[in-house]
């Protein structure tokens, strides 16, 4: 009887590990999303996003992470990797810093761009863009 | 005789039965899906000349509409196709661009002008993008030529 009990509570201990451990897989997987939007709140004159930027295809492809403002127009931001070359199926990491410009807040898109086509013919170019809120705190 | 197997057959009952119950275990999965976009280019598309030689257009006779798949894990974001304002290659002297798309799977849509943004729906769309370059006046010389459509969402 005190075996099967010993038994039991095994039993349960490793159900306990096995949930703990795919909690946490799935947690990594989660983080490597990219997000669409955001709020990005800082007491200094720049506000920093972070976003990740994945290849959906099964060759490494280039993409260009270029910030623009509500309107289209370029912005003058630091962007961590302007250019990125991907692996098949894989992600990265780029950081973008903002200028607020003496505003309190500024609406930003980040877009990563790629350019698929051949000589002669009409190309696409793909542009996934986030949209994001910089506040300025204390302000 | 009959007290002894009853008295061995109880205990015995009681000693399995948590075996049985401890089988019965539930594993908990838990994971999560952020809301994205994610574009995928299918094939490039073919522009050809019309007889007069004076447009450019995947809808003349041997042209192709390019293909995006377009996948939105969530509600909410907008697709458009936004039309070139020169060629990467070749004369854009009086040339006006012109791009239209249309959607079909998840969200469906039909020969919408290209800077018009559509809402797509959860899940897999395909995007056929189209696109005309138009001389003004005179027709296009002999060369290559080559323009890009920007497929966004956002």
């Amino acid at each position: 009887m005190r075996q099967l009990s010993r038994c039991a509570v095994n039993k349960v201990f490793q159900i306990t590990v096995l949930t703990f451990a795919m909690c946490i897989a799935s947690h990594v997987q989660a983080q490597s999303v990219t997000p669409m939007r955001g709020v990005a709140k800082s007491f200094t004159d720049e506000f920093a996003i972070r976003l990740t930027v994945g290849n959906p295809y099964k060759r490494p492809i280039q993409f260009d992470v270029r910030v623009y403002d509500e309107h289209f127009e370029p912005v003058d931001a630091t962007v961590g990797a302007g250019v990125v070359r991907i692996g098949a199926e894989g992600t990265r990491q780029v950081t973008v810093r903002v200028p607020f410009l003496g505003e309190s807040s500024r609406k930003v898109r980040v877009c990563a761009e790629g350019y698929f086509g051949r000589d002669n013919k009409s190309a696409v170019r793909t542009q996934v863009c986030g949209r994001f809120l910089g506040q300025q705190v204390g302000q | 005789m009959k007290f002894n197997l009853i008295a061995i057959a109880i205990p015995a009952l009681l000693v399995f039965t948590p075996v049985t119950f401890a089988a019965d275990a539930t594993a908990v999965f838990a994971g999560t899906v952020l809301n994205t976009c994610v574009l995928t280019v299918g094939t490039p598309g073919i522009i050809t000349t019309n007889a007069t030689y004076s447009k450019l257009d995947s809808d003349n006779a041997g042209g192709a509409e390019s293909t995006v798949a377009a996948l939105a894990t969530g509600a909410g974001f907008k697709i458009s196709a936004i039309a070139p304002t020169t060629f990467t290659s070749g004369s854009s002297t009086n040339v006006a661009f012109a791009a239209d798309y249309s959607l079909a799977g998840a969200t469906s849509a039909s020969d919408v002008a290209g800077a018009t943004t559509t809402t797509l729906q959860a899940g897999a769309t395909t995007v056929s993008v189209g696109l005309e370059a138009a001389k003004s006046s005179g027709s296009f010389e002999a060369g290559a030529y080559a323009a890009a459509v920007t497929v966004r969402c956002e």
